[in-house]
């Protein structure tokens, strides 16, 4: 296997355990299902929090788009179209990028705003990271 | 690895990138429409067993309200009802009576102490205290810590040595002890638990969902 292909399969693992994980939390909220959580911490109040939609679509639903497209924008990589591979690793970057930021602002909204925090979050939190991190490498690889 | 990403490229999507989260952040920001103004165009009060309502005592429809307020849907549910409160509470259709039911955190109690306590200067009071209080709920952290409580009376003009002492009453935080247990007697399993006519509807319904379940109680009965 190259280098750069175990990156590849990083994104592509991490970015399903996303997705299914985002699937999971908006099915447990369209359909008023209890969500699984540790007893120290508080999934409940943070997922239905008043800052748990933007302009009325929750925020998991966002998650869970971001995964699928980092998903299949990393599958496509090297296969489909080799021709647009600098464009991929750039899209990649940039989705990783905008997902880290919002994470981190959506950690700081439950450590300092709703003083509750969500395994469930913090776990994407930690996958959107990773996956960004892993871009950072893969684009300066690819700097002319 | 062809090099075949320019630096240029790298900025422009950063920025991109930061740009979307900032549009994000800036949508991302709780909207209540409550009224913390303290004018209320219906009639607000305290029934018989010294529970605060708002709206007619002759509405068609009373609802038992069972609510926390540091529980996030029932702030949700409290803008719902307002937002129908011209076309149901207003109109006289519908008659809103609050019971404290003190469970979520261990800020819970205290919240539920401090409105009873602006309940003790008048059910206008309570009402404008109980949205001011919900409306910056989750802002800060400890926002209902007793500090925060104090300065929200002051915020609304209740005076505010009588509400300190309520706030330390240890006789007031029994009260709010037994409205619980009154709760979990009649069957209240969280919040917000609603009762009209004796059912029991939980969680929080948006505004349409809600209109739908008053329109049919007002048509059918049901």
């Amino acid at each position: 296997m190259q280098k750069t292909d175990w990156k590849k399969w990083l994104i592509i693992s991490f970015s399903f355990v996303g997705f299914w994980m985002s699937c999971y939390l908006l099915w447990a909220r369209l359909t008023n299902h209890e969500v699984a959580c540790g007893k120290s911490i508080n999934c409940d109040l943070v997922l239905k929090s008043a800052y748990s939609a933007i302009a009325g679509i929750p925020v998991t639903f966002l998650g869970m788009l971001t995964y699928l497209i980092l998903l299949i924008i990393t599958l496509l990589r090297g296969h489909v179209v080799k021709c647009c591979d600098a464009n991929i690793r750039l899209a990649t970057y940039g989705i990783s990028l905008t997902g880290f930021l919002y994470s981190c602002y959506l950690t700081y909204i439950q450590v300092f705003v709703l003083t509750a925090t969500c395994v469930w979050c913090l776990t994407s939190t930690a996958l959107i990271t990773i996956i960004f991190i892993i871009t950072i490498n893969d684009v300066r690889a690819g700097l002319m | 690895m062809p090099r075949e990403i320019s630096i240029k490229q790298v900025l422009i999507i950063t920025v991109i990138s930061v740009l979307i989260v900032l549009i994000l952040v800036g949508l991302n920001r709780p909207r209540l429409t409550l009224n913390v103004s303290g004018e209320f165009n219906y009639e607000t009060g305290v029934t018989e067993n010294g529970e605060p309502y708002k709206g007619s005592p002759d509405a068609q429809i009373a609802m038992i309200l069972y609510s926390d307020f540091v529980c996030i849907p029932c702030g949700d549910f409290a803008d719902a009802i307002e937002e129908l409160s011209k076309e149901f509470i207003e109109s006289g259709k519908l008659r809103i009576i609050f019971r404290n039911f003190a469970h979520y955190s261990d800020e819970s109690p205290l919240a539920a102490q401090a409105a009873m306590c602006a309940l003790d200067q008048g059910a206008d009071k309570f009402w404008q205290y109980h949205d001011l209080i919900i409306e910056n709920r989750g802002i800060g952290s400890r926002a209902y810590s007793k500090a925060q409580l104090s300065a929200y009376a002051v915020q609304i003009g209740l005076d505010t040595t009588k509400f300190n002492m309520c706030l330390n009453s240890e006789a007031k935080a029994k009260k709010i002890q037994e409205d619980y247990d009154d709760g979990k007697k009649v069957g209240v399993t969280g919040t917000p638990n609603w009762f009209i006519n004796g059912r029991k509807y939980r969680g929080s319904y948006s505004p349409a969902k809600l209109r739908r379940v008053l329109n049919n109680l007002l048509e059918n009965g049901k």
